[in-house]
């Protein structure tokens, strides 16, 4: 489950953030706080979760090089979810400060460094804009994402694996039910809310979302034990 | 609050897993999982889905003067500059080196 109480105070600038508890400790994490290991090593080259562990020791340069891989992916799912810049940057910062201070509770068996932090970022954007005035999702806007993310893996040959995989799936769902699936899980809209937008009963909303997370779960997990 | 079984546990699970269920259904539904392992496993392997989902949802750059706001805002001292790091670098090898040289056995 996503999502929990968060609050962000985006002129005092605190940021209240308790750590994901369905997280566990991750103590295995390569030491990068000494200066001299990393001779020889360009920091832009180390790999995510070592930018992590290294985030966590305080080091200033190797703060530098996270936030600048990362800005883009955080920043884009913050502005996505609410449509409004001065509150996707406070989102933004607020998800770095996060992965500042819960560095230690990273766990990459639960994903990759990046996803943990879009989900960050996207626990604490959608707990903003529940906390507003509800405002309708801009029919332009969705009809772009609903484009982007279900490009064909062929347009995304550069795109890891991973992703052009779950793109795919997307393309093959029925549009409604793509719509359902991004209008809920990446704008965080109730079946209620999904089903006073597309003018359809409450039970035909519940069953687009289920119908088409059920066969995205069956694919994917099928297509995972073929490759193992 | 009355229990759930555990196919009307499946049918809520994908708006659970997306964290958009509400009210008594979202209640009842994490009781359920408090105490069946299976639909927990259920549930875990939607919100996967959900989470990767994220992931494509394309970056946007955000505004001039973010990179700095952040590092303040982590306690960092603003962005070093490229000279200062610069300087850094050799000290470290240097440091390293005399740490071998005075270390190596005669």
């Amino acid at each position: 489950m996503r999502g929990q109480n968060v609050a962000i105070g985006s002129r005092t600038g605190v940021c209240v953030v308790p750590p994901r508890q369905r997280r566990s400790i991750h103590s295995d994490r390569p030491d990068v706080s000494s200066d001299v290991a990393r001779i020889g090593i360009p920091i832009e080259g180390l790999p995510d979760e070592t930018l992590l562990a290294g985030l966590g020791t305080g080091d200033a340069e190797i703060a530098v090089a996270f936030v600048r891989r990362f800005q883009r992916t955080v920043f884009g799912v913050a502005v996505a979810v609410l449509g409004d810049q001065r509150l996707a940057e406070d989102v933004a910062q607020c998800t770095f400060e996060r992965a500042w201070r819960h560095a230690q509770v990273y766990d990459s068996r639960r994903g990759s460094v990046r996803t943990w932090l879009t989900t960050i970022a996207h626990n604490l954007a959608i707990d903003v804009v529940r906390a507003r005035k509800p405002t309708p999702v801009d029919p332009t806007e969705l009809t772009d994402m609903l484009g982007v993310i279900r490009e064909t893996p062929e347009r995304r040959a550069l795109a890891n694996e991973d992703s052009a995989e779950l793109r795919a799936e997307l393309a093959l769902l029925p549009r409604e039910q793509a719509r359902a699936v991004v209008l809920a899980g990446i704008y965080g809209m109730t079946a209620k809310q999904i089903a006073e937008l597309e003018g359809i009963p409450l039970g035909t909303a519940k069953t687009r979302i289920r119908t088409a997370m059920e066969k995205l779960r069956v694919r994917l997990s099928v297509k995972r034990a073929h490759h193992e | 609050m009355s229990e759930l079984s555990c196919a009307r546990m499946r049918e809520l699970a994908p708006e659970l897993a997306l964290d958009v269920l509400t009210g008594y259904e979202r209640a009842t539904a994490q009781a359920h999982l408090g105490m069946c392992p299976q639909c927990r496993e259920y549930v875990s392997s939607l919100t996967q889905i959900g989470d990767r989902l994220l992931t494509l949802v394309p970056g946007v750059e955000p505004p001039v003067g973010f990179e700095d706001r952040v590092l303040a805002r982590m306690d960092f001292p603003a962005q070093r500059t490229a000279r200062q790091r610069r300087r850094w670098w050799p000290m470290a090898v240097a440091a390293a080196a005399v740490v071998a040289v005075v270390e190596r056995p005669p």
